[in-house]
């Protein structure tokens, strides 16, 4: 009888797994103290691979596998989810001082390089969300490192931290104002006011603004509209995958503390970005507002036939969550006409 | 942090120092499930001597050699030394709680480990590890029994333990300990 339980219980408890995040490849990158994994999923053999250039500073890719958005582009593309350094489950001793941008890029730059020797021959795009926004256009600055990248996915990325900082402010404040004028939770809102007068130069680091930020729809503009949780804390993530909740989060709380990017500003150079480029912007961004789209496009060097914005009209900050069909069709017909 | 440590480590050597005085020692091995995070699965082989106890109290040293399988993450080896207490709540049923100090070495799980040098250059890296410091509190419930007339234990554990360093600050894990003892003297 106790035989038969335990076989039972085996089974119930093998019925729970699922193997989504094992899939593809999975190795390591080190480079200074830091050991990054790298999962490498879908159609590796379209020749194509999407690198997936995660937010934060800290935050992690490795969660963002399973996505309806990225299951889709996992049928046509190979795409590369990489935690940077420090950052989701990344693991070793990275120094602080190495927790700055050129380090960042220079991690990139090696990823880049490892993905060209593993997979010759493959087209590589770059797609930076937010954080990774910042970063990838840092990357192709270089001219050197820019020859090796077919084209430049820009998902409401950061380039320009002081402007959009601005622009998140007046978008907070704008909804306090809605909100006390409505009679809304007036106190916290008049709170949130207060707080900006008292902290008009806000860094990255002070957490405050992230949190007002959500509160307004910021990140996600209207959550009865996806079909799938975000950020999805799921049994299989949780218990089955590469991986670890306390890491990414501790990860997190160091990096954001110890890197501040507020003073970042790469519009002047990007003009010397020349690869065909896809700007898709949530038009209700509240973190870095729609018109950082149209600054971006502005500022890259690509000819204008090979650049584009697209508007995704009912997103905030994170359109291939909220709109997956339209962001998976704008990257499809991008990909497909630079392949 | 460092506090915290101090204290702990501090609390470990007060006890077993306190609890050698007493001469009536019982001594236990046994194995245990171990598992990271909850279902990341692995063991440890346990040696247990207890140092000072009556009907109701008991106080225990204790070492462990354990590992752990993070599938993509970590293989964690360990060896930790602990001091704990066990307190009768109901016949054989008891509440226990240990805290301890130990050493913690991690690989790189599931995947090769590649360096890019200067020249863009690929070569594959060997997986030596990194060494932790791997302080611990874990507590549950105990409960005695016997097999072939031979005293044992049965333990389910929860168990916090920190690696320090990890990116130069420390790293809280769960884990969950269920095991047996057997006494093998007196």
């Amino acid at each position: 009888m106790t035989g038969r339980l335990l076989i039972l219980l085996t089974i119930g408890l093998c019925a729970c797994f699922d193997d989504t995040f094992y899939e593809g490849d999975f190795f390591y990158l080190v480079n200074k103290d830091a050991q990054m994994p790298v999962s490498v999923r879908g159609n590796i053999s379209s020749g194509v691979l999407i690198v997936f250039l995660h937010g934060g500073p800290g935050g992690t890719a490795l969660q963002k596998i399973g996505l309806k958005a990225f299951n889709e582009l996992e049928k046509n593309y190979g795409m590369v989810f990489w935690d940077q350094r420090a950052s989701g489950s990344s693991q070793g001793n990275s120094a602080i001082s190495d927790l700055n941008l050129n380090q960042f890029t220079e991690d990139l730059d090696k990823l880049i390089d490892l993905l060209r020797y593993r997979y010759k021959n493959s087209k590589i795009f770059l797609m930076g969300h937010s954080w990774g926004g910042c970063l990838g256009t840092n990357y192709l600055l270089d001219p050197d490192r820019q020859v090796k990248i077919t084209g430049w996915i820009d998902v409401d990325g950061a380039h320009d931290n002081p402007h959009g900082d601005d622009l998140s402010m007046q978008f907070v404040i704008e909804y306090a104002n809605q909100q006390i004028a409505r009679g809304s939770e007036v106190d916290f809102w008049q709170y949130v006011i207060s707080w900006y007068a008292a902290n008009p130069n806000f860094t990255t680091d002070q957490l405050e603004h992230y949190s007002f930020v959500d509160k307004a729809h910021g990140y996600i503009y209207d959550p009865s509209l996806a079909d799938e949780k975000f950020p999805n804390y799921s049994f299989s993530y949780l218990f089955e995958s590469p991986a670890n909740l306390t890491a990414s989060l501790t990860n997190y709380n160091s990096v954001i503390k110890n890197f501040i990017i507020s003073d970042i500003d790469l519009t002047p150079r990007m003009n010397a970005i020349h690869v065909p480029s896809l700007i898709i912007w949530g038009a209700h961004d509240g973190i870095i507002p729609f018109p950082m789209a149209q600054e971006a496009f502005d500022a890259l060097g690509t000819s204008v036939d090979q650049k584009r914005i697209v508007n995704l009209a009912n997103s905030a900050h994170n359109g291939f969550h909220e709109e997956p069909s339209a962001f998976i069709e704008a990257v499809v017909t991008f990909v497909e006409e630079n392949n | 942090m460092k506090k915290f440590v101090l204290t702990l480590t501090t609390l470990v050597i007060w006890n077993l120092c306190l609890a050698q005085s007493d001469s009536v020692a019982v001594n236990y091995l046994g194995v245990a499930y171990f598992s990271e995070g909850g279902f990341y699965p692995g063991f440890t082989l346990i040696g247990e001597r207890s140092l000072l106890r009556n009907r109701n109290f008991e106080m225990m040293a204790a070492a462990r050699l354990g590992a752990y399988f993070h599938y993509r993450n970590q293989t964690g080896v360990f060896l930790m030394i602990q001091s704990g207490q066990r307190i009768r709540l109901y016949r054989q049923l008891y509440f226990e709680h240990y805290v301890g100090v130990g050493y913690l070495h991690t690989f790189l799980n599931g995947g090769d480990p590649y360096y890019v040098d200067a020249t863009g250059t690929i070569h594959k890296k060997s997986n030596a590890g990194q060494p932790h410091f791997m302080p611990s509190v874990s507590f549950g419930l105990g409960f005695n029994s016997h097999i072939n007339q031979k005293p044992c234990r049965f333990f389910a554990r929860p168990i916090v333990f920190w690696m320090i360093p990890f990116n130069q600050t420390s790293l809280v894990q769960f884990g969950l300990e269920v095991g047996g003892l057997m006494r093998f003297n007196r």
